[in-house]
């Protein structure tokens, strides 16, 4: 017996997984091939210190590939909405904070934006969160209500995380929804001898 | 309560073995992927770790120029004419850094004045930021250069040289004939400090400094350059006019 309104948020799901994924692993990417940019985009920010400025950027991008993959092939989706999200979430404060202190992050020879006016700059700031925080909310959604259509989580665990494989595990393997077979009889509850 | 035939029993019970071992299974597929996952973090944390210790190990200056600062991250500009009580003026600088050049253009004669007069102690950061940007290599190439003119005796007059033919277009950056012949002929580098200039660039010797110097000016959070620091107080580039000797001023509220 399937349950349609499961459904329509399956599909949901999907499309979280996807913009979320798609973002992060693009990022990732880009930055990966030049990760000295990534270091010089980190220490733009003037948050961390400097050699931990120096790692993050090594290291965040390479972390965008991996959970930005995991998100689009649906495979520990819950974690990667979570990881997802908190990216988003890390993401909005840096640039809060550099629009609290008035920092202009592209501006000039350092920020590789050329010659920006940083008045114009900054006037992108809250565009950029506002992304940000859309971004993060996709995420939490994943890690709140991981299903969704055509993830690895169900080709091969039956599921996203351990309460619905148990299920799953007594359904068919089609990428169709939970079927509750009543007829069958529960574990351990019947013993034929 | 048993209303199955014996039959049906056994495949039943076939059934739940079944299901049970591709539960099983799932399970086991499970820890894989969290396993290989776990090392993909591991290995990119390992990889993000080793890059860092290669770039600080390539930043120790096993040679540095004569009148490289204690901590190898300047040069000092006519060092030992300091008058007492002169504060101590640190430059950073990239060579290809369009606004470098203007602040040069302006403020570098007067610059330079105050330091030979011992006004101020004068010391150059330059910083190589801008080969990632512009994707060449010619601000670190610029660097070891004028570090070897260091070496050759003819700093600032080097120093002034590149920043008089920074190209128009940012990118272009400078050729090595530009860094060996033309600039080293207008710093006044010629016959023997030329030998000396030419063994120390094409070997490169400066590289450990050039990167200490940049290094250093990472971790003294420099994010923009032109920037002047006074005693260590930043100076803001905004109070400055046209006249050369606004600086001048400037300079001298921050002592």
């Amino acid at each position: 017996m399937s349950v349609p309104r499961e459904s329509a948020l399956d599909w949901v799901g999907l499309v979280a997984r996807l913009i979320l994924g798609a973002v992060l692993l693009i990022a990732g990417a880009l930055k990966v091939v030049d990760l000295e940019s990534s270091v010089l985009a980190t220490r733009a920010y003037q948050i961390l210190p400097y050699q931990v400025a120096v790692l993050v950027g090594y290291l965040l991008p390479m972390l965008e590939v991996v959970f930005g993959l995991l998100l689009i092939t649906g495979l520990l989706t819950r974690i990667g909405g979570a990881v997802g999200a908190l990216f988003m979430l890390a993401f909005a404060i840096a640039i809060a904070s550099v629009w609290v202190r008035g920092i202009s992050i592209d501006c000039g020879c350092f920020g590789g934006g050329g010659n920006i006016d940083p008045n114009e700059a900054i006037a992108k700031y809250p565009l950029e969160i506002a992304r940000d925080l859309g971004l993060m909310a996709l995420g939490v959604y994943l890690a709140v209500r991981p299903h969704s259509r055509f993830s690895l989580d169900r080709r091969l665990f039956g599921g996203p995380d351990d309460s619905a494989y148990a299920e799953d595990a007594y359904a068919d393997d089609s990428d169709d929804d939970v079927t509750n077979d009543k007829t069958r009889p529960a574990p351990d509850t019947e013993r034929s001898r | 309560m048993s209303k199955h035939k014996p039959a049906k029993d056994d495949s039943r019970r076939a059934q739940l073995r079944a299901a049970q071992q591709a539960a099983a299974q799932r399970e086991k597929n499970k820890r894989i992927v969290i396993g290989v996952v776990i090392a993909a973090v591991v290995v990119a944390l390992v990889a993000a770790v080793a890059l860092l210790v290669v770039r600080f190990k390539q930043a120790e200056a096993a040679n540095f120029p004569p009148n490289a600062t204690a901590q190898k991250d300047a040069i000092a500009v006519f060092p030992g004419s300091a008058k007492q009580g002169a504060p101590m003026v640190a430059l950073y600088a990239d060579y290809q850094c369009p606004a470098c050049k203007q602040f040069e253009d302006r403020f570098g004669k007067t610059l330079e004045e105050m330091a030979r007069s011992g006004e101020v102690q004068l010391a150059y950061h330059t910083m190589t930021f801008l080969d990632t940007n512009l994707r060449n290599d010619s601000s670190t190439r610029a660097a070891n250069a004028a570090a070897c003119a260091d070496v050759a005796g003819h700093y600032a007059d080097y120093h002034d040289a590149v920043f008089a033919s920074q190209p128009q277009n940012e990118g272009s950056g400078y050729t090595d004939d530009q860094l060996t012949k033309q600039f080293t002929a207008q710093a006044g580098i010629t016959g023997e400090s030329l030998d000396t200039f030419n063994q120390c660039y094409t070997t490169k010797r400066m590289s450990g400094f050039v990167k200490s110097v940049d290094e250093a000016a990472g971790k003294a959070n420099i994010t923009q350059t032109p920037t002047i620091r006074v005693n260590g107080k930043q100076l803001d580039t905004k109070n400055l006019t046209s006249d050369p000797n606004s600086l001048r001023t400037e300079i001298m509220k921050l002592k």
